[in-house]
């Protein structure tokens, strides 16, 4: 490490930590030793500073363990490790943070594992036990030590699978083969359940059930998978490529009941998170049990902790939706009948109006007849003549109006109230 | 009006629920309104049938003769098979 440094500020030749280093344990230096060049005893009063002596920069303790420091963090690969080890000199304070010691055939790695990082722990760390290790290598500086910050930590064997699963999650999330973007909503309503499974097992009959209980109508397809053992990923993968086959599958449930890290391995294979993201319609994840996440479940349009579950999410609830029916008829039926009396009222009104005015118009030409049939009454020349009034006509019964209409010795019929006289004309003045 | 063949549960049901809105606020005409109900009617009876209906396929696609898939029904296949519970276990 020290070659690989080159410091910038210590003035020293060559700047790595071995000059200093050799302060004191350099009995052949002759000359060109501290001790001989100013000597101890000129520096008592200043031990903690730094300063020069002769040619030699002196540092103080906290100097050097703080550019020791820098140095590891710069380091490109220290900053991001696993580690395999055995643990030794395990403890586990009663702050909550782990102490242990890493260590192989030749060499030992003191390690910290902080409370914070060491409650998600899956196993119980113990002296002896050989572990993965992921963290970052730092300087613990009261102590002038390095040591290994762990953040994540598993027992070996399991530890390879599950270091092969983070590379994998790893390259797959940067490839955006998890983005949340990408992810499909699930249909409201679908029609037809694709079910990826091993046919025979509990998965296939809990999702069978469920769906049966929430929507009996939806019809199921199952697509046989194998979902352990070393064909299951390839099985899994045939098995979305034939369901892409089928036009009428809204949605896909893949998954199987809970298992082992090694029995569920078939849905942390790269293949599967590929077919699942190919998928023409959504996929829903129902692997195991609730903690495990795999990484078909990264790739899922949604995860469900269980295959019951991924069916309570897929299926939507029937008797839900048939009382929301029921309120919808009966808003639909009570709102029409309004319409229908608002509309009878103002057609009951109308017709009463109508009725009104006619009635008022006939009144009107009552009134107007009984005034005419006074009028009439009024203008009856019977009535006149009731009066004393006579009318005269002449020999061919013209009514006579003026005197020259007749002559001297002309006969003319008066008639009079009652009765008529015959008479002559004896005499004519013209007015 | 008649519920077209490719009618399905989601769009009726928002059909539905959009016309019960628009009776609810008394905007339509009278006449307007009688057939907006009509509609109603018919999306609420296939609403119903489709909540209602019996019990869908439950089938499992195999390799028929053909080489082609088909899809069987369930117990079909299953029959016999019943005892696997090792499958998973």
């Amino acid at each position: 490490m020290a070659g690989r440094y080159k410091a910038g500020t210590s003035g020293a030749s060559d700047g790595g930590f071995g000059p200093h280093g050799s302060i004191g344990t350099c009995g052949a230096c002759g000359s060109d030793g501290i001790f001989s060049a100013s000597g101890i005893p000129n520096l008592p009063g200043m031990p903690q500073m730094a300063g020069k002596v002769g040619s030699y920069e002196i540092f103080t303790v906290s100097e050097i363990t703080r550019r020791v420091a820098r140095a590891l963090d710069r380091d490109p690969v220290l900053g991001d490790i696993w580690v395999n080890g055995e643990i030794a000199n395990f403890t586990h304070h009663s702050s909550g943070h782990m102490y242990f010691t890493l260590k192989d055939d030749s060499s030992r790695l003191r390690a910290v594992m902080f409370r914070g990082s060491n409650i998600g722990l899956r196993f119980r760390p113990a002296d002896g036990m050989r572990v993965y290790a992921h963290g970052y290598v730092g300087v613990y500086e009261r102590g002038g030590e390095y040591q290994l910050y762990v953040d994540l930590m598993e027992p070996a064997g399991l530890g390879e699978l599950y270091l092969a699963f983070q590379q994998l999650r790893a390259k797959l999330e940067a490839e955006g083969l998890f983005d949340p973007a990408a992810k499909r909503p699930l249909p409201k309503f679908p029609r037809r359940l694709g079910v990826i499974t091993s046919p025979t097992g509990a998965a296939v009959r809990d999702i069978i059930t469920v769906t049966r209980r929430r929507w009996p109508g939806i019809n199921i397809l199952v697509i046989p998978a194998l979902v352990q053992g070393s064909d299951a990923p390839a099985s899994i993968v045939q098995a979305f490529d034939r369901a892409g086959e089928v036009p009428d599958i809204d949605v896909i449930i893949v998954g199987r009941g809970g298992g082992s890290a090694e029995e569920l391995w078939a849905f942390n294979d790269e293949e599967v998170a590929r077919a699942i993201r190919r998928s023409r319609v959504p996929v829903v994840s129902a692997v195991g049990h609730e903690t495990d996440f795999t990484i078909a479940d990264f790739a899922a349009d949604v995860r469900a902790p269980t295959p019951s579950a991924a069916a309570e999410l897929v299926v939507p609830d029937a008797s839900a939706y048939a009382h929301h029916v029921e309120l919808l008829e009966a808003r639909l039926v009570r709102t029409v009948r309004m319409r229908v009396m608002q509309r009878r009222q103002y057609v009951d009104e109308l017709s009463r109006r109508l009725i009104q005015a006619i009635q008022t118009k006939l009144r009107t030409n009552k009134d107007r007849l009984e005034y005419l049939g006074r009028m009439l009454d009024a203008l009856d020349p019977e009535a006149v003549l009731g009066r004393g009034y006579a009318i005269c006509r002449g020999q061919d019964g013209t009514v006579l109006r003026r005197a020259d209409q007749v002559a001297g010795g002309d006969e003319v019929t008066v008639q009079l109230g009652c009765g008529e006289l015959g008479c002559t004309i004896h005499d004519v003045k013209v007015g | 009006m008649s519920i077209p063949s490719d009618m399905t549960f989601e769009t009726a049901l928002a059909r539905l629920e959009k016309i019960v809105e628009k009776m609810d606020s008394g905007e339509p005409s009278l006449e307007e309104a009688l057939k907006l109900f009509s509609e109603g009617t018919e999306l609420v009876r296939y609403c119903s049938s489709v909540i209602e209906d019996a019990e869908g396929k439950l089938e499992v696609l195999v390799q028929g003769k053909d080489g082609r898939d088909v899809a069987v029904p369930f117990e079909e296949f299953n029959s016999g098979d019943e005892d696997r519970e090792d499958d998973e276990a």
